[in-house]
Formats: structure tokens, sequence, C-alpha cells
């Protein structure tokens, strides 16, 4: 908005031009009426002079018979002036004896003029009044000859009335000219008035328009002690004040969106039309909808648009009223609205079916475009819907039932050979032979041992996950724990004619590990290295250092591991087809013992394997073990 | 066009929406019904069929209602007539996924685990082909739709599979057959599916582009 000339200004230079022009006028009016009174003055004082000298004149012959003579003396001084001067001698009778504009025999008498009536009592008469003879209003002074007791007659002379304005032609400019200049002055007074005055209201105006646009930058300069001044202040006080607040409001709202985007949980808040007034990045990811954000933003969508799971859009499906509500009805409202419905769905994603754990709350959002109506600020019912992602969890819980299942199928499995063989020597003939007998407590023995490794490995697996555990690293001597591998493992070596190969670097005889925890590992791989390894093969144990990391790479000759199956053997009684089928299965918990030793002990494991060529797996134990 | 219009439009695809969400889901529990080979599972899928048939029948009535109303052209018209093939073919898609739930019903847990890892599989690149086909309908995007028709030939690539998989097994007893027929209609179906996904697609280009698709042509219609 530019400064400009408003109603205001217009207002204002009215009100001064005219109060100036009222007050001008005024004067102008009281200064012509006093010149108009001295002027009337002067003019009688002019005339009574002239009344004076002539009585003196004619004292001597104011006669009945010198009636003639006084006419002819009227009509020469009546003549001789330049105005129009009219001189009348009166007898005492009334009768008039010479005029100089008129002929005395034909005027009436004058005796009960009001001037010759004054004259006569008081020496001196005056009166103006409207003149039948020469039909102008006209001033009449009369002076009385002869002395009170004894009067002789009265002279009298008149002239026109003379108005200062009417007559003086120079007066009448001036008047004008001067009349004019005052007007001129007085607009631009006014003019200047109304300017100085609404300036400051307009910059004010200017300042608080900007504000109400959210200008906050205006600053209005103030200066003085006046109303004006105060308001300015005031106005500059609200900006501060206001900018503050929006500061604030700002902080807050960029403070509580970073929240809700770094929420572990996925978040969407919907309106009471189903379309999206929030939407979180984690809630973006889960309902795989990283591909959309990047052309348009979902807020203020319809809900359908992002969200096509079928089971969270009936969560979401509004089933109350959609009108808006005051907070008066909030306590109604929150009473109805605790239930939160809850369900686990099931997400399509690119890295498999994802389990969501979906809730539905109730919200009461301010309606954005609705003014504040008094206390009660509008609100719509909304929905919250919190997402989490509980995959892990439901998959950690599939695994316990699993392990347990697992565990017992293969206690079982031992356990019914046992009893089988344990019905079988219960029933037996005496003449049972020996053999047979020994076949069958060669079995309870066998399966015994199983089971037991079977307990053994679970119970090694459980103190090694088990959280209360610890596992002092201590300096163990690498030469040493082979040997001791060499030792089990030297029957089945000697028996399978497998070539057993220890290579220790010089740097890494002795290295700062747990004994028990490299032991586990270690004796599990090469007791799989070894049952895989057809008899005349080979399994090497490599022990290397680089750049303090130790690492110890065991490798065999054996079936190898099939693609599809190396992610998975690690799982806990997981078995490749072939291990299962074998004559002398394992129990399945090897790898996995071997997995969470290595998460106990901070190292890493990595499975190399190509199905009919061998298996090389690398157990690589971190810097700060050395 | 009225801002009545437009909004009855916007309805229409937001109804459109939902019940693709609705058929999506019956295909993802269908698929469930094959892995878990639970009865109650492929009964509900069995029994949401009548929601979607409902729906199909609301959705086609208010399509024909706007055309007669506001007898609209151009974009919109191509829109409403998208819509009207896309409503028909959500709706095939619920009854093979009806099929498919019946046939695991039958199929119980007769099934050879390698063929219902395939038919898992299969049943995956199914939905991913029907989330594409969907989302390009609901956000009109082009790269979403062409990507479908890719994703056609990998879904017919499982069903040659399963066939070829069913012909080398030895045929013997009698309830091995069945369980194979079973695990062959439930290839079919998927693979209905995914032509009908892929019709979706089609029908979006028509709709964003007035471009006809089908058949491998590439005729353009006249605006």
């Amino acid at each position: 908005m530019k400064l400009k000339l408003g109603r205001y200004f217009w207002k204002i230079f009215l009100v001064n031009a005219s109060l100036i022009a009222v007050v001008l006028s005024g004067c102008i009016w009281i200064i012509v009426g006093q010149l108009d009174r001295y002027h009337a003055a002067g003019q009688s004082q002019n005339l009574l002079a002239q009344a004076t000298t002539l009585k003196i004149a004619v004292q001597d012959i104011f006669h009945q018979d010198h009636a003639h003579t006084l006419h002819t003396l009227a009509r020469k001084v009546g003549a001789g002036q330049a105005e129009s001067l009219r001189v009348t001698f009166v007898a005492i009778d009334g009768t008039v004896w010479g005029d100089s504009q008129a002929d005395p025999d034909q005027m009436e008498s004058h005796a009960q003029r009001p001037e010759i009536l004054q004259a006569l009592a008081e020496g001196v008469g005056e009166s103006t009044r409207w003149s039948h003879t020469v039909l102008r209003n006209m001033k009449y002074v009369a002076v009385r000859v002869g002395s009170v007791d004894h009067p002789l007659g009265v002279v009298r002379v008149a002239m026109p009335e003379q108005h200062i304005v009417d007559d003086q032609q120079h007066v009448r400019r001036l008047l004008t000219t001067t009349a004019l200049a005052f007007v001129l002055a007085a607009i631009i007074l006014a003019l200047a008035l109304a300017f100085i005055w609404t300036r400051r209201i307009s910059r004010i105006t200017l300042a608080a328009h900007n504000l109400s646009r959210g200008d906050l930058s205006t600053n209005i300069v103030v200066s003085g002690r006046d109303e004006i001044t105060l308001m300015g202040r005031s106005l500059n006080r609200m900006r501060d004040k206001l900018s503050r607040q929006l500061d604030t409001i700002d902080r807050q709202r960029r403070m509580l969106g970073a929240l809700v985007e770094q929420l572990s949980e996925g978040v969407v808040v919907v309106d009471a039309n189903e379309h999206i007034v929030l939407i979180n990045a984690e809630a973006i990811r889960l309902l795989g909808l990283t591909h959309l954000t990047s052309d348009s933003g979902l807020v203020g969508q319809p809900v359908e648009r992002c969200i096509s799971h079928h089971q969270l859009l009936v969560m979401l499906k509004s089933t109350g009223e959609q009108l808006a509500v005051s907070t008066n009805d909030k306590a109604r409202m929150t009473q109805q609205s605790v239930s939160v419905k809850e369900k686990e769905i099931r997400v399509d994603s690119d890295s498999g079916t994802r389990h969501i754990l979906a809730r539905v709350s109730h919200v009461h959002l301010p309606l954005l475009d609705s003014k504040p109506f008094g206390d009660n600020v509008l609100e719509a019912e909304g929905r919250v819907l919190a997402l989490t992602d509980i995959t892990e969890l439901t998959e950690a819980m599939q695994m316990k039932v699993d392990l347990a299942a697992n565990a017992s199928h293969e206690l079982r499995t031992p356990i019914a050979a046992i009893r089988a063989a344990v019905e079988t020597l219960t029933t037996r003939d005496d003449d049972t032979d020996v053999m047979t007998m020994n076949n069958i407590i060669d079995i309870i023995a066998r399966q015994s041992v199983r089971m037991e490794r079977v307990v053994r490995d679970l119970l090694a697996l459980s103190r090694i996950e088990s959280s209360a555990a610890v596992f002092q690293a201590d300096v163990t001597d690498i030469t040493r724990v082979m040997e001791e591998l060499y030792s089990t493992f030297s029957e089945v070596l000697v028996e399978k004619k497998i070539h057993w190969e220890v290579k220790v670097a010089e740097n890494c005889r002795s290295v700062m590990v747990n004994p028990d925890l490299l032991r586990m590992v270690l004796h599990n791989l090469l007791d799989n290295a070894i049952q895989f390894t057809p008899p005349q093969g080979r399994v090497t144990i490599n022990v290397n250092a680089d750049e303090g990391a130790v690492s110890f790479t065991v490798t065999d000759t054996g079936c190898g591991i099939p693609q599809l199956d190396q992610k998975r053997i690690f799982e806990r009684f997981y078995q490749v087809e072939r291990a299962r089928t074998g004559p002398d299965r394992g129990t399945g918990l090897g790898l996995s013992i071997v997995r969470h030793a290595a998460i106990a002990m901070d190292a890493n494991i990595i499975l190399d394997s190509v199905v009919n060529q061998g298996t090389c797996v690398t157990l690589t134990l971190p810097k700060h073990n050395k | 066009m009225t801002a009545h219009f437009v909004n009855l439009l916007e309805d229409l695809r937001r109804r459109i929406s939902r019940m693709a969400g609705l058929v999506e889901d019956m295909v993802l529990e269908a698929c469930e019904s094959v892995d878990q080979a639970d009865p109650r599972l492929a009964q509900r899928v069995i029994g949401r069929d009548k929601d979607v048939d409902a729906e199909e029948v609301e959705i086609e009535l208010e399509v024909i209602r706007l055309l007669a109303l506001y007898q609209p052209v151009g974009s919109d018209l191509r829109l409403l007539c998208a819509i009207l093939k896309i409503n028909n073919d959500l709706e095939r898609i619920a009854d093979c996924a009806v099929n498919v739930a019946e046939r695991a019903r039958h199929l119980g847990a007769n099934a050879d685990r390698s063929h219902r890892d395939r038919l898992l599989r299969m049943g995956g690149a199914v939905r991913k082909l029907l989330r594409q086909a969907i989302q390009a309908f609901i956000v009109e995007d082009m790269d979403e739709a062409k990507k479908s028709f890719i994703g056609d030939d990998a879904i017919d690539a499982f069903y040659l599979e399963t066939i070829k998989q069913i012909v080398a097994e030895p045929a013997s007893a009698s309830d091995i057959l069945a369980s194979q027929l079973d695990i062959l209609a439930v290839a079919k179906n998927l693979e209905r599916i995914a032509d009908h996904a892929t019709n979706i697609a089609e029908d979006v280009v028509f709709m964003a582009t007035g471009e006809i698709v089908r058949h491998g042509t590439g005729n353009t219609e006249a605006d």
C-alpha cells in the first residue's frame, strides 16, 4: 500500500478550512462594521462643521425679509460642493426659507422633522432617513440659529448617507484582495495542517496493514509523546510479541514435526473427510509409498490414494458423525472415543511380507479454516493410525515355537528308538542270541549318546545366548587348542583317511580370546567339515593375522552347501537334505552354536561354499581381541 | 464441467480404490490359504466375494448414471470408461481369488513343498503386478503401468514351469492326481489374475493418453 491521501486527510482539511473561513469572515465583518461607524461619525462631524459655519454666516440675516438671500446662499453653497450637499434654512415655524436643491415655496413645513426638533431643543440635531425629496437615504445635521431662549430658526445640511464599502472603490478592492489572499492562505494552512496530522496516522495505518498481512519486519518510527506516538509504540510492542509467539509456534511445530518424523512408529492422521493431514516417514516406508512422495506430497490427498490395504481402510472408515463439534462437546466425545481399534495386518513389500500392528484411535482436529468463536474452537473428528512393524517380533515368536517343536522332535526320535529296544529286551526269549542282544544294547547306547548331544548342544546354545553370561577374553595358545582339537578328531580322521593340515602364522601363536568359545566354534566347524568330507579328503585350518584382526579359516573338500540353503543353515535345527538323511546325522544345532558364539566374541563369520567342491568358513576376530 | 461433477468423479475414484484394496486383500488371503492350508482363511475369502459383487454393481450403476446425466467428453469420458472396465476386471480378480481359495481348501496339506513354494512365489509376483496396476490407476503413473506389462511374462513362466513339473511327476495314486489338479487350477487362476491386472494397466494407459495398447497394437484413438 502506498501512502496516499485518504478520506481522513480530506476530513481534517475540510474542518480546518471551514474553521479558518468562519473565523476570517467574522473578523472581516467586525472590522468593516467598525470602519463604517468611523466613517459615518466623520461624515457627521463634517456636516456639523459646515452647518456651524453656515449658522455663523447667516445668523445676522436670518429673517423673513432675507428669505430670498438665504435661498440664493443655499443654492451657492450647494452648488459649490463636490458632493451633493443639500443646505436648508428653516424658520422657527417650520417654513423653509431657502433650499439648495428645491423650491422653498413648494416645500412643506419642516417643523416636525426629528433633526429640527432636536436642534431647536438641544442646539444640534441629527438624523438619518429616507428623503422623499431626493429619493435617497440622507444624513441630516441641523444647528439652531439664535439662543435657546430666542431661537430664530435652523440651518440644516444634509448629504446622502455614505457607506465605506459602497462608496469607496479602493477600499472594496482592498477588501476583496485581502479576503482572497486569506482564503488562499487558509486553504494552504489547512492542507499543511491536515498533511502534518494525518501523515503519522497514515504511516501507522500502513504499518498496521503490513502487520495484518504477516509482514513482521515493519517498524514504526515513533517520536514525541502524543497519543499517536503511544499508538505507534503499542503497535511495535504488539509486533514484537506476535513475532515472538509466531517464532515459538514455528519452533514447536518444527520440533513436533521432527519428533513425529523420527518416531519408530508409522503415524497417519486423517480428517473427517478422510483426507490425509499428516503422515511420517516411517508410515510411508511401512505402507510402501516411497515411490509416491517424490512427485507429490501426500498431505491433503484422499486416504485411498495412499493406503490400499483394505483392512486399514475399514479401520479408518469414520463411523461417527462428521459434523464439526465445539470443544464443549469434547468431554462427551472423548468418552465415546476411548475405544482404540487394533489389528495385525500383513503388507507385501519388496523384502517379503511385513507384519504390521495397526491401531486406530479418534482424535479431535481443529478445523483449519474456522474462526474461533469465543473460547470454542471448532473441531472435527479425525483418526490417528499408528503402525508398528512387528515383523521381527512375529518371526522371533515363530522361531521360538519352531524351536520347541524341533527340540521335542529331535529328542523324541532317540527316545522312541530306546523304547523300542527296551521293549524288545523285556519281551526277549531265552534263546535270543548274543548278537541280537548286543545290537539292541548298541542301539540304546548310540541313541543315548545322541540325546545327550542334543541336550548338550541346547544347553550350550542357551548358555551363549543368555544375556547374563560373560565370556572373558584371555591369552590363548592357539597351537595347544589345535592339538586338543586334533586329539578329539584323530580317531575319525584316521578312519576316514582325511588329510589334516594346520597352518598357524608366526604372529598369532597366542591370541586374546575366550578359549571356550573359540574351541566351541572350531569344534563345530571341524565336526561338520570332517563329517561332510568323503574319505581321502582334506581339511585345512589356517590362522592368519591381518592388521591385528585374526582370522581362522576352515576349508574342506566336502560336498558343499547348496546356494538356497546357505542363508538358513545357521538357524536352529536347520539341516541340508543330505545331512538330514545321512547315516550319522548331527543335531542341527552346530552352526547355530557357531553363530551365537561368534556373536558373543564379537567376531564375523563368512561362509563360502560350492556344491561338490568344498566349503570354506572364515571366523574373523576383531582387532581389539589381539 | 461443474464442481459437483468433479466431486462425483473423485468419489467414484475413491470407491474403486477401496474396492481394489479389498480385492488385493482377498488375493493375499487366498495365497495365504494355499500356504497355511487353513480352511477358515479360505472360507473368509469366499465369504468376501459377495461384498465385491455388490460393490461392482453399484459402481457400474453410478458410472452409467454419470454418463447419462452429465454426458462428459474427453478425459472425463475416458476416466469413466476406464473405471467401468477396471471395475469389471476387479470383480473377475475377486472371482479368481475365490477359485484359488476353494482349491486351497480342497488341497489342504497334501501339496508337495516344492509346488507350494512355487505357487507362493507366483502369488507374490501376481500381487506385486496387481499392486503396480492399481497404483498406476490411483496416481495415473504411466511408468508404473508399463512395468506391469513386463511383469506378466514372469507369471506366465511360473505357470509353464508348474505344468512342466506336474507332467514330469510320475502319475500314480489318485490322491496325488487330485492334488496335482488343484495345484494346476491354483496356478491357472493366479495367471488369470495377472492377466486382469495387465488389463487394468492397459486401461490406465488408455485413460491417461487415449492410446489403446491392447493386443500389442499402438492405435491412437481420436480424442
